[in-house]
């Protein structure tokens, strides 16, 4: 008996319920969109050296620049630079055709200029030791493919789902916690794909 | 309270734009479909959120740490949703968060944007800020203090933005001073904290706070900025102060953020506050968080004697993030331009393939490899269209003919608006066809009459001369030649050079239903046959399945023939009693498909091989290889001739081995061409016997009379 997609994402909503609540309480939290989609915001990461485009932006940026200039001001406080900041967003979302979540995720500056692949890639590499690489690349970082957001409908990129269901099958198999729920487990492997963005605690499923 | 200076000035944190990309998008939409050219002021809301401690995370090395971020006013997509939106008037939005309504001028031009009075602008806002604190409708809605403002110019054909933020803060007639910072935790109980953080969600940006006596009740309430004189001047407790506070974007342990600046020039204006308690409400995850959190500031604010009757000096445009007063930019390229979309998903697909099928696939080597195909019919469409989808971006056409009308139904770059007027030359209107199928390759077209032997006119020579050099030139500029013309004499010369310059040579001609698929033998080097002497192309991996370790003690396989090598003619004039569309249209139509998808797929395997064109074809076996025999590199084996026979609809893989006295690739040949390049060339073309006798091949006719081996499918 094959069970219905409707049926199929209600278990999904079910178990990401559950699984915002555990990491409200690892204090990682998750939101949810909509029925099929939880969504998590990830700021500040280390930015990553886009040269070209920062060159040219910098020297467009002086070229406007005008003889602005405002009142002496002894409120304000002197901030250190805040460019650094990078967004990376992560959306779950259910999809019924292959009826597994599939990650989205997209990467952007501040003016929302978005991160290409690379980028992000140099940005979660971060200063990660030989062994995580290897499992990254197992568990398909590089299978990444680029598609309209479902629900945004922009580009994001997206880990695809070809294998997620045969992944999530081996977890089910490997797993003696019955609170571990297939979501649970598959987001666990994500958080290692894309350590050390704070996906999730992963101390939480070392456990 | 009469000498506050020695208490320092209190700075507030800044806020920092933040566009999301959704933003940029329907900007975009909205100029197209709705503003047009009109460049009036919009509304527009943005939104903050009290600052969440877990939102500021940094790696530093392997070392993840907390650092406090950017105090966040960010606009998206829903920045353009109606103002009347009952919602978010209330000033709360469903996750916490805060709106702020904006105003945006969007022109036209970048010279519109430079030109743009933005003090002006500037003053409006401040004027329409300081007109809601005196009205007292910043009292009934209190997000009317955090008025901003947003100029853009998007350049929609470059897919750029050029953005200034303002955020217009009045300021004070003299320095705020700070008397105290506490963390919230030092001043209230948790239970006060806990009613604080429920009540905030319900009243808004800003706030009143009544605390009853901290001896005995441990009671705290959030109230509206409307109960002030319920709140305020009937508050007995304590020493009468104010405690006021507002969501808070910003972290800083010791700073407030930037809205709480028009709020205080509210208290003071409209309530004559001169010390006020304000709680900077910020979000903390849980109990255990030791990271920053809500703080409590006892401040002292001047006050004026008489209330000014203009709007107060203002600031607040952004800095740029090398913290001057200048627009900001945003590159949306890669989520918008349709040809770098395309770029991505192609490259991305082809990374699809090699992450399921084939880890070791060389993408970036088959991706730089740059084809040079000499026919631009039949089997050139076909070719093109196959190295395309394996993502090979440099392409070059060659032909001298120019479409005909029994063209496109055969050759799929061609439509039938190519066949008017004459016809377009076809390695142009090929060459189009390709960068309209897939803008990021880059494709070229020659005009180009290959010189043939047989083929000589006598007024012509310095056409050929020069001809001779074009193509010379082309075959160096390229890694790979396929031979795709619909004569056999016209691929003597491409062969040639070919062999003589070292480059990849496929070869494909078709029989009526049968066809040809052949790499050339590559130039042997005179050192040794091992495969690191080899010089085009380089394999980049040494073999991971190293299949016999005897290659060195062995003597080298004996070099690869190529299309001309099993011939005891020297090519001739084969063109002159039949016209080039009789020859054309007499094979089977799917056959050139066949063909061109096999060419293609031999040059793949040859770039995935590990030693690249020197790889050995498969050793002959008794009976065909089987589908399931194992192959030693993952995309199989590296034959050097398959016929395909579509009458029994099988592939035969032969192997044959270079003639030493062959018209196009034998030693004398090339040792010719080396010394004397076009002028070898010419004496070939116009004497029909010159290669015959140079090569040896009359005097082989003359010995082995009649003898016909018969190998190529094309011919008969
Ligand atoms: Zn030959």
């Amino acid at each position: 008996m094959v069970p219905d997609g409707d049926s199929l994402s209600a278990k999904f909503q079910a178990d990401a319920l559950s699984y915002l609540e555990t990491s409200r309480s690892s204090n990682n939290p998750w939101t949810l969109v909509n029925h099929c989609q939880i969504v998590k915001t990830i700021f500040n990461v280390v930015r990553v050296c886009r040269e070209e485009t920062q060159s040219g932006v910098l020297s467009q940026g002086e070229e406007l620049a005008e003889e602005m200039h405002e009142e002496h001001d002894l409120g304000a406080l002197p901030c250190s630079s805040r460019d650094q900041d990078v967004n990376v967003e992560f959306h779950v979302i259910y999809s019924q055709t292959w009826q597994v979540p599939v990650m989205y995720f997209s990467a952007w500056t501040a003016s929302g200029s978005p991160l290409s692949l690379d980028e992000l890639k140099a940005v979660i590499k971060g200063g990660l030791p030989e062994i995580d690489e290897q499992f990254r690349t197992e568990y398909g970082m590089p299978v990444v493919s680029q598609q309209d957001h479902p629900v945004l409908g922009v580009p994001f990129f997206t880990i695809h789902p070809c294998q997620t269901a045969a992944l999530l099958k081996e977890l089910t198999a490997k797993s003696n916690d019955p609170a571990l729920t297939p979501l649970m487990s598959w987001m666990s492997v994500m958080g290692t794909v894309f350590h050390p963005l704070p996906l999730i605690n992963l101390s939480y499923f070392q456990r | 309270m009469s000498t506050p200076d020695h208490h320092p000035i209190l700075q507030f944190d800044p806020l920092s734009s933040a566009v999301d990309p959704t933003f940029w998008h329907a900007l975009s939409r909205n100029k197209i479909e709705v503003y047009r050219l009109d460049d009036a002021a919009r509304a527009i809301t943005g939104y903050y959120a009290p600052y969440h401690a877990a939102s500021g995370h940094q790696q530093r090395g392997a070392v993840s740490q907390l650092v406090v971020g950017a105090a966040r006013l960010a606009v998206t997509a829903q920045s353009f949703d109606s103002e009347d939106d009952s919602n978010s008037r209330k000033g709360m939005n469903g996750g916490g968060g805060v709106v702020a309504p904006g105003v945006l001028y969007n022109t036209n031009t970048i010279e519109e944007f430079k030109k743009l009075d933005k003090s002006a602008v500037f003053a409006q806002v401040a004027d329409r800020i300081w007109e809601s604190i005196t009205s007292g409708a910043a009292v009934a809605d209190p997000t009317l203090l955090t008025r901003f403002i947003l100029l853009t110019f998007a350049d929609l054909k470059k897919y750029k933005f050029w953005y200034w933020f303002g955020f217009p803060a009045l300021l004070p007639f003299a320095p705020v001073r700070v008397r105290a910072v506490r963390p919230v935790r030092e001043v209230w109980s948790a239970r006060q904290v806990e009613a604080l953080r429920t009540g905030v969600r319900g009243v808004g940006p800003f706030f009143l706070v009544k605390v009853a006596s901290a001896d005995d009740d441990d009671t705290l309430s959030v109230r509206g900025l409307g109960e002030w004189d319920e709140v305020v001047r009937h508050d007995e407790s304590g020493d009468g102060g104010v405690t006021v506070g507002f969501v808070d974007p910003s972290g800083q342990p010791a700073h407030p953020g930037w809205p709480l600046r028009n709020f205080l020039i509210l208290l003071q204006t409209r309530w004559k506050v001169d010390a006020v308690r304000v709680v900077c409400y910020r979000e903390t995850l849980s109990s255990t968080t030791t990271t920053p959190t809500s703080i409590v500031l006892d401040l002292t604010l001047p006050t004026p004697s008489t209330t000014p009757t203009t709007t107060p000096k203002c600031v607040g445009w952004e800095k740029n993030s090398m913290a001057k007063l200048s627009p900001r930019s945003a590159d949306l390229g890669p989520l918008m331009d349709p040809r770098q979309l395309a770029d991505t998903a192609v490259d991305l697909n082809l990374k699809l393939m090699r992450w399921r099928i084939v880890p070791t696939l060389q993408l970036e080597k088959i991706a730089t490899t740059k084809c040079l195909l000499v026919g631009s019919g039949t089997l050139g469409c076909h070719v093109a269209r196959t190295l395309l989808a394996w993502g090979v971006r440099h392409i070059t056409f060659i032909d001298n003919g120019t479409v005909s009308f029994s063209n496109p139904v055969r050759q799929p770059l061609f439509t039938f608006d190519d066949c008017l007027h004459g016809g377009r030359p076809k390695a142009q209107a090929a060459a189009d066809a390709l960068k309209r199928i897939f803008p990021g390759v880059h494709a070229t077209g020659i005009n180009l009459a290959i010189p043939m032997p047989g083929h000589y006119v006598p007024s012509a020579r310095d056409a050929t001369t020069s001809a001779v050099e074009r193509l010379t030139a082309l075959v160096e500029m390229h890694d790979a030649v396929f031979l795709l013309t619909d004569s056999r004499e016209s691929r003597w010369l491409p062969t040639l050079l070919g062999k003589s310059l070292g480059k990849i040579v496929i070869n494909s001609a078709l029989g009526f239903d049968t066809f040809l698929v052949m790499r050339h033998g590559m130039r042997q080097c005179a050192s040794s046959a091992s495969s690191s002497s080899h010089p085009t192309p380089t394999p980049s991996e040494p073999a991971t399945t190293t299949t016999t370790t005897t290659t060195r003690t062995t003597p080298p396989p004996p070099a690869l023939g190529c299309y001309f090598c099993n011939d005891v003619v020297a090519p001739a004039d084969s063109l002159s009693d039949r016209t080039l569309d009789q020859q054309c249209t007499v094979t089977r139509p799917g056959l050139s498909s066949l063909a061109s998808a096999t060419a293609v797929e031999l040059l793949i395997s040859i770039l995935n091989h590990p030693l690249g064109p020197n790889a050995a074809p498969p050793p002959p076996t008794p009976t065909p290889p089987h589908p399931s025999d194992p192959t030693p590199t993952p995309l199989g084996l590296v034959p050097h001739q398959i016929r395909g026979f579509l009458t029994h609809y099988t592939h035969l893989l032969v192997t044959g081995h270079a003639y030493d006295k062959c018209t196009a690739c034998s030693p004398t040949v090339l040792e010719l061409y080396a010394a004397h390049g076009a002028a070898f060339v010419l004496d070939a073309i116009e004497d029909p016997t010159y290669l015959e006798r140079v090569t040896g091949l009359k005097q082989m006719q003359m010995a082995t009379e009649h003898l016909d081996l018969e190998w190529d499918v094309e011919d008969e």
